[in-house]
């Protein structure tokens, strides 16, 4: 019974390693084309996407807030 | 009509339950799944606001989101485009959860509940405002959310009036004030959305004056403009791309990092004072700028900044508002409660009808069940005959250095315990502060505990805000106490002569009012130490079992639950050691 069990608790760990290394290659696979591409766009079009601007001049930080007036929608 | 708020995947998920606009139950998740800040989907949480009016899901008109999840994702994706290669770690970290779980609320309702009517999402920080405004005794308010981050907006401010609320202003991601105060409490060695308000009871510690040297530094780190806008610099941050918070340009200019384990000195102090001190400027620029702009006297304000009751004590005093409202749950946890405010409210244009004035809306349990629980583990008890017995007895165990266990009606909302489930002792003793160390809290020495007073009392020994504001019930005001009294009630007293009271009026909770009235007779001083009823590292019991299973596992003395007595000493077949346990 021992051994039989044993033997499961193994193979169930293998499979969560396998799972957790086809996992990272996937993500790395999706991140290096997805994410790395659009970065290339990003930085082509001179696209800011996040504003790290810190002392530009500028008299205020505050913008204006731009309501999402659908309620369904996640976006 | 029935409306479910849920808050979750990010800080403490929660439940609220509207019944016609008015709140029936609310929760958050950790308390059933005894894991602290649990911020999985709040299955228990659902589970027991349904069970507490015995409706099922399908009976909800409508279930409402705290955040657009979509919105956020965007920025999530945004912050992986900015900072590519660098965020690849983050990347793999978070993503997963938020293909399989995050971005599937509608999924996650039908599996889950079996529910597959209306779901509404609404912007974060508009539930932010609306846990606040649409609760409070106003008819119109100005509005100040400060947070981490929501989707993208990290401060907001806004006017509400009748039900028409508006966010008028932002401030998004990176900057952010909270994150500011998250990413200090990081490089302190506390944890990261979980003791950031041990940063801010270390700051009295430290040089409260400009001629404190991180004072100066601090203030590079962050630009504020006249009209309290702000920024930060983020070259002081990796927040942005990494999962820790600080960068190496931080810990040039300040100074190692502290280790959780290391002592603290003198420089820890220091910046955490300065933090505070810049924290409240920060805070304090808005609400003068949010005055100038609303010109209204009323103040609502939320977003885990709002629990910093240190900067709260000190608001109405700083700035041109004269009556202020902030909930117990004024956080994360609080948002769900504030979707399903602004569905019946805003979105359905449903008069406000309702105003929150205690935090009573967790679970409770009957003396049945009570005495249930308790014969069937074979626990030895005694039973009050009367309310007055039990406050004659309980009064003078706490006088004569015993440690209670108090858990009475139903369980508070929002992270702290309001006499529903706290322990509480002898303020007076000047060892007791190091007796609930010992017995039970463990924690750190400098953090003095907090007291509970009766409002009518409150003035006799607190430089508070008159009339006393409805926030100091729920702990979220730190005022001066009074001098003559600093030397009376030591162990709540803090370094710099403040105390993180909370005040109760006899009809949010007559048992706990009469308790501290009858130890006042004896004592001469009305005021009881009240602390959160929980094993270190553990959210507060909501359970009888979990009350008997931390009085067993601590040194708590007594536990009172209703009229049930148990003593400690009576139930050795049960006693165990908690620390040998404890995880934080
Ligand atoms: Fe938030």
């Amino acid at each position: 019974m021992n051994f039989v069990q044993g033997v499961k608790d193994g193979f169930k760990e293998f499979g969560e390693r396998v799972t957790s290394v086809v996992n990272f290659v996937l993500l790395l696979i999706v991140y290096v084309i997805g994410v790395g591409i659009t970065t290339i766009l990003a930085k082509i079009t001179k696209q800011k996407l996040l504003d790290f601007s810190f002392k530009d001049g500028r008299d205020s930080y505050w913008v204006d807030h731009k309501e999402e007036v659908d309620y369904t929608k996640q976006f | 009509m029935y409306i479910l708020g849920i808050s979750c995947y990010y800080h403490d998920a929660s439940a609220a339950l509207l019944k016609d606009g008015v709140i029936v139950a609310a929760a958050e998740e950790e308390r059933f799944t005894r894991k602290k800040h649990d911020i999985s989907f709040p299955t228990n949480a659902i589970n027991y606001c349904l069970k507490e009016v015995g409706i099922s899901a399908d009976k909800l008109d409508y279930v409402t989101f705290y955040e657009k999840p979509f919105l956020k994702f965007e920025r999530i994706l945004y912050q992986h485009i900015t900072m590519f290669p660098r965020s690849f770690w983050s990347f793999y970290k978070t993503v997963p959860s938020w293909v399989n779980e995050r971005l599937r609320i509608r999924r996650m309702l039908k599996k889950t509940l079996k529910y597959d009517g209306k779901v509404f999402f609404v912007e974060h920080h508009q539930a932010h405002a609306a846990s606040s405004y649409l609760i409070s005794p106003f008819d119109k308010a100005a509005l100040l959310t400060v947070d981490g981050v929501g989707e993208w907006a990290t401060t907001t401010f806004g006017y509400a009036k009748g039900t028409d609320l508006k966010i008028m202003k932002e401030i998004n991601f990176p900057h952010s004030l909270g994150l500011l105060y998250s990413a200090v409490t990081a490089y302190l060695g506390f944890k990261v959305n979980n003791s950031e308000y041990k940063v801010m009871g270390l700051s009295p510690y430290g040089n409260r004056t400009k001629s404190n040297p991180y004072y100066a530094k601090m203030r590079k780190l962050i630009d504020i403009k006249p009209d309290g806008s702000y920024a930060l610099d983020m070259s002081y941050f990796v927040y942005h791309y990494k999962m820790s918070m600080p960068s190496s340009k931080f810990v040039k200019v300040f100074g190692p990092t502290r280790k959780w384990s290391d002592p603290l000195t003198k420089r820890h102090k220091d910046i955490s004072a300065a933090l505070q001190m810049v924290t409240e400027e920060a805070i304090f620029a808005m609400l003068n700028s949010l005055y100038k702009e609303t010109k209204c006297t009323n103040l609502c304000i939320a977003g885990g900044c709002a629990l910093n009751s240190v900067a709260n004590g000190k608001l109405l005093r700083n700035t041109p508002f004269k009556k202020i409202y902030i909930q117990p749950s004024a956080g994360d946890g609080g948002t769900s409660m504030g979707a399903a405010l602004y569905t019946y409210n805003v979105i359905l244009g449903k008069k406000k009808r309702y105003v929150l004035t205690d935090a009573f809306f967790g679970p409770q349990f009957t003396d049945r069940q009570i005495k249930k629980f308790l014969d069937r583990n074979k626990i030895k008890y005694t039973q009050f005959k009367s309310d007055k017995e039990l406050v004659k007895t309980v009064a003078s165990l706490i006088k004569t250095e015993n440690v209670i266990g108090w858990f009475q009606g139903r369980m508070e909302w929002g992270p702290r315990a309001l006499g529903a489930r706290s322990i509480l002792s002898d303020p007076t003793n000047p060892k007791m502060q190091d007796i609930l160390n010992l017995k039970v809290k463990h924690r750190e020495k400098f953090r003095p505990f907090a007291p509970v007073i009766c409002a009518d009392d409150a003035k006799t020994y607190f430089e508070c805000d008159e009339p006393v504001p409805v926030p100091t019930d729920f702990m979220l005001m730190v005022y001066p106490i009074k001098k003559f009294a600093r030397s009376k009630v030591p162990s709540i007293t803090h370094v710099d002569g403040s105390g993180r009271l909370q005040t109760i009026r006899r009809k949010d909770n007559q048992l706990y009012y009469d308790l501290i009235k009858e130890f006042g007779k004896i004592s001469k001083i009305p005021i009881l130490i009240n602390t959160s009823f929980n094993i270190r590292g553990e959210p507060i019991v909501c359970t009888p079992f979990h009350a008997y299973r931390c009085m067993m596992g601590t040194g708590i003395d007594y536990l009172v639950m209703n009229r049930f007595f148990i003593g400690r000493a009576d139930n050795p077949q049960h006693m165990w050691d908690s620390e040998s346990h404890a995880k934080d």
